[in-house]
């Protein structure tokens, strides 16, 4: 039921002294647990991208095998904790691998794992995890820095655990999570108001309407050419999203979103009429296993000729799928 | 979609994180002194604590460093990120501690005249210097901006001969903060006079740097090349401060 997709892309600072891309994210379904980990490694730490990319598969595959567990305990240190010390052992078998020290291994976490009705939040330095209900962004966990710009916590530091942040509960109306790095946090995170960018709620509703390809393609494309503009940091981000009542898809989006989407211009005569029209047939796709021109040209009260434009248009932008035998199917199922 | 999936208009405008840099300089008598061509006039004054041959031509240290400082802030301005985060005061110290110059941004900075005076009260001028970067660092906390860990450049040519309970107290508040990793303090010596034992004080972490005259430029294109560096540097990145190169020109 949730959608997940993630980005990472290397910081023009890493580009010009030539150290890696120090962020990593990793989603993972399995179990009826969906999870989404986002790790960004110490800058001052030669290996922490090896770590950060440890930490990052081990937490997706510890929640999706033991969600309840970790959900049930009732002692928020005991699991801290505990989480740390998994943590730990995993980055000193790193260690022994890599012939390195554990300071070398050291990033920042961001984990959202969710099963069924519940949902599990960890956070261990910067970086920003935000949640989407009822068409509102809000912040769940904002960074974790000392006094100053650089400072913050990491998984190998020694107040790992007392600067940990966790937290679980119903996910209620909650439609989607996004965990970002720093780096993206100078773009869509205001430091001075604490809230964060609009925009990352159309990347939960594209999301949504779109492939998880074409999403992740658009992402890094808009990261590379726009995002890591602001920061010489490395840049990611990582979010899951599911449709609630208030937003099931294609249908609920603004009349400016569905323009912007099919890629027509707002001022086309007549375009009330027709963004009914492609409304309708976007329901219609999602709604049945498949349809062909006819019936959807009978939905909308339209010549086959005519319908057929309309088709076209949101099969080139990629909301729908041509199958065998004229039929045609929604892209997101 | 037409346009991408994010778009300018769509992030956030988030200030640029700020480093605070005071400039604790000494305009002491003393720091007329010349070197180069010059001609003794014959006559003397009494300056500084010190009797003095006065000349006609030379440079003055404290010309050269006006020059340095100018280049300090040339050096910043061009740097794309650092003329955004750098944020500069001067402070002054020779019978009273003045500010020169308060933060500000850089663009509208431009770089005031240093003039001497006549005693070494060091201990009042690095009290202000600290003062002003502690106000300094509420203001960005009321404004919500972010920073990195203050500067405090303390330049002199000879030993303070102000208010010794001053003294002891910039001391024992610089070492502290030192300490504490809330300030990067850098003791500078200014030719053979200067009091390296003293400025040692000021700088549990690392040793006081002597300058020899006319090297102020080096000097600055240094210090601005190290604060570019750190205007630059993410969580968890400590900037490395070249400091060996610098001991090494330092003393030629």
């Amino acid at each position: 039921m949730w959608k997940l997709v993630k980005c990472a892309v290397q910081g023009r600072g890493h580009v010009k002294a030539g150290t890696p891309c120090q962020d990593k994210v990793c989603t993972y379904t399995g179990n009826g647990v969906s999870v989404i980990a986002l790790a960004d490694g110490a800058g001052s730490a030669r290996l922490s991208h090896f770590g950060a990319q440890r930490v990052t598969q081990f937490v997706c595959e510890e929640f999706s095998d033991h969600f309840d567990d970790w959900f049930q305990e009732p002692d928020g240190v005991l699991v801290k904790k505990q989480l740390v010390q998994k943590i730990l052992e995993q980055l000193t078998d790193l260690r022994q691998e890599l012939n390195c020290e554990l300071r070398d291994l050291a990033s920042t976490l961001l984990v959202v794992a969710a099963k069924e009705d519940c949902f599990l939040l960890i956070h261990i330095g910067d970086g920003v995890i935000g949640y989407w209900r009822d068409g509102e962004l809000k912040v769940a966990s904002h960074p974790e820095n000392g006094e100053f710009a650089n400072i913050t916590f990491f998984t190998t530091s020694s107040n790992a655990i007392s600067t940990m942040k966790i937290a679980k509960g119903n996910l209620g109306n909650i439609a989607g999570f996004v965990l970002m790095s720093d780096g993206t946090a100078e773009s869509f995170y205001s430091h001075q108001t604490s809230s964060l960018a609009g925009v990352l709620a159309k990347i939960m509703k594209m999301t949504l309407i779109f492939p998880q390809e074409k999403i992740e393609k658009d992402l890094l494309e808009s990261f590379e050419q726009v995002v890591i503009q602001r920061t010489h940091d490395d840049c990611s981000l990582a979010l899951m999203v599911r449709p609630t009542d208030s937003f099931t898809g294609f249908e609920d989006l603004s009349q400016e979103e569905k323009c912007d989407v099919l890629e027509i211009n707002m001022l086309t005569p007549d375009i009330k009429k027709k963004l009914a029209r492609y409304t309708k047939i976007m329901r219609m796709i999602n709604r049945r296993p498949s349809c062909t021109l006819v019936s959807l040209s009978r939905e909308i009260h339209l010549k086959p000729k005519y319908t057929r434009k309309y088709l076209m248009n949101v099969l080139r932008c990629g909301l729908i799928q041509s199958c065998k035998n004229g039929h045609y199917k929604s892209s997101v199922k | 979609m037409n346009n991408q999936l994010v778009e300018l208009k769509d992030l956030k405008n988030n200030p640029t994180h700020r480093v605070p840099v005071c400039l604790c300089l000494d305009t002491s008598g003393s720091m007329g002194a010349v070197t180069g061509n010059f001609t003794y006039t014959g006559k003397t004054s009494f300056l500084d604590g010190k009797k003095w041959d006065l000349v006609d031509g030379g440079t003055s240290r404290i010309f050269e460093l006006q020059q340095g400082v100018s280049l300090f802030f040339e050096a910043i301005k061009e740097d794309g990120t650092a003329k955004y985060a750098a944020e500069i005061s001067i402070v002054t110290f020779d019978d009273t501690a003045k500010c020169l110059m308060d933060f500000t941004s850089l663009e509208d900075q431009r770089v005031p005249e240093l003039t001497l005076g006549d005693n070494t009260s060091m201990g009042e001028g690095v009290n202000l210097a600290l003062d002003l970067l502690e106000k300094r660092k509420q203001m960005y906390h009321q404004m919500g901006i972010t920073y990195y860990q203050p500067w405090l450049v303390l330049m002199t040519d000879g030993e303070p001969n102000g208010n010794p309970a001053e003294l002891d107290r910039a001391i024992s508040r610089t070492v502290d903060l030192v300490k504490k990793e809330k300030l990067s303090v850098f003791p500078i010596g200014i030719g053979e006079e200067a009091d390296m034992a003293m400025l040692n004080r000021f700088s549990p972490a690392r040793r006081a740097l002597k300058v020899k005259e006319l090297k102020f430029r080096e000097f600055f294109d240094w210090l601005s090349g190290s604060l570019i560096k750190a205007s630059q540097s993410g969580p968890g990145e400590k900037v490395k401060l070249d400091v060996d190169s610098i001991q090494g020109w330092g003393e030629l």
